[in-house]
């Protein structure tokens, strides 16, 4: 059976039961085992960085980023995050 | 209801010159090699028009040389194999048609939901060309042809609402649906002026 032969809600059904035999980390070793691409820009940079999501563009943007429209976006994004804090306390 | 009737697609696939006598004598070889990273997953990729296959050898000239080529130059190293594809019409993916694309959304939609915890997904390439291939691995896609328009914006100075330009794609997953590959060495110059005018 191929699966997009299947109707909307049965491909949906079939696709919910196939991913809950993955667990996560099973998944995500699949994946880059078909060819995901885990980007060496991120594993240049230790767990302690953190990043940015730019919502329009839907792109991750580190702190030490070299980019000034990148470190412009994440400097505007930091300054929304500290108002908000102000206003809430 | 399964469509069992054959549908003949002439595609066209750009390659380097040193290529073509091995493929038109004993046919394709699907490359799974973690580096060929095209975007419907592994398998054979094929135009269906002539001159996109030949944008694509101008393209792939520039990537090795780092020049734009002359006509005779890109006729000595690359070509173009024209192949006939006979397959079932219940065996081609169409991508173009809103309900598998809406099914294919859903379904890298749920993977995202499942790896939510794992930024490393979220920033990862090559996304949907993997979900395809693991699909194919455990048996839930065995469609033998995968067909996809993607739309190409071209850089136009003068002519803005003429921009996007439409190149539809045959990603062969089986290449016993190939019944004939020969060399078509039919490249005018005018055609490749048409085409190199868009590097220069």
């Amino acid at each position: 059976m191929d699966i997009f032969d299947l109707d909307i809600k049965d491909f949906e059904v079939e696709i919910d039961k196939f991913l809950d035999s993955f667990s996560e980390e099973e998944l995500f070793n699949e994946l880059i085992n078909e060819g995901l691409e885990v980007d060496s820009y991120n594993e240049k940079y230790n767990e302690e960085a953190y990043y940015v999501e730019e919502k329009k563009q839907n792109v991750w943007i580190h702190k030490n980023s070299t980019s000034n429209k990148k470190k412009k976006t994440s400097s505007m994004f930091f300054k929304r995050e500290r108002i908000d804090l102000m206003e809430a306390a | 209801m399964d469509d069992k009737t054959n549908k003949k697609i002439t595609g066209y696939h750009g390659t380097k010159k040193e290529n073509v006598e091995n493929i038109c004598t004993n046919n394709f070889n699907i490359n799974e090699d973690k580096n060929n990273k095209l975007f419907l997953g592994y398998g054979i990729y094929f135009f269906d028009k002539y001159d996109d296959a030949v944008d694509w050898n101008i393209k792939a000239f520039i990537k090795e040389l780092s020049y734009c080529p002359k006509y005779k130059i890109l006729q000595e190293k690359y070509s173009i194999i024209e192949s006939e594809i006979e397959v079932e019409s219940d065996q081609i993916l169409d991508l173009d048609e809103k309900e598998n694309l809406v099914k294919l959304e859903m379904l890298v939609d749920k993977i995202k939901g499942k790896l939510i915890t794992k930024p490393e997904y979220q920033r990862a390439r090559n996304k949907t060309s993997a979900i395809i291939n693991m699909l194919y691995k455990r048996g839930k896609l065995k469609k033998k042809v995968i067909v996809k328009t993607f739309i190409e914006t071209i850089d136009m100075k003068n002519l803005s609402s003429f921009k996007n330009y439409a190149r539809k794609m045959f990603c062969v997953k089986d290449v016993n649906v190939i019944a004939r590959n020969k060399e078509n060495k039919e490249l005018k110059e005018e055609v490749f002026e048409g085409i190199i005018f868009f590097y220069k």
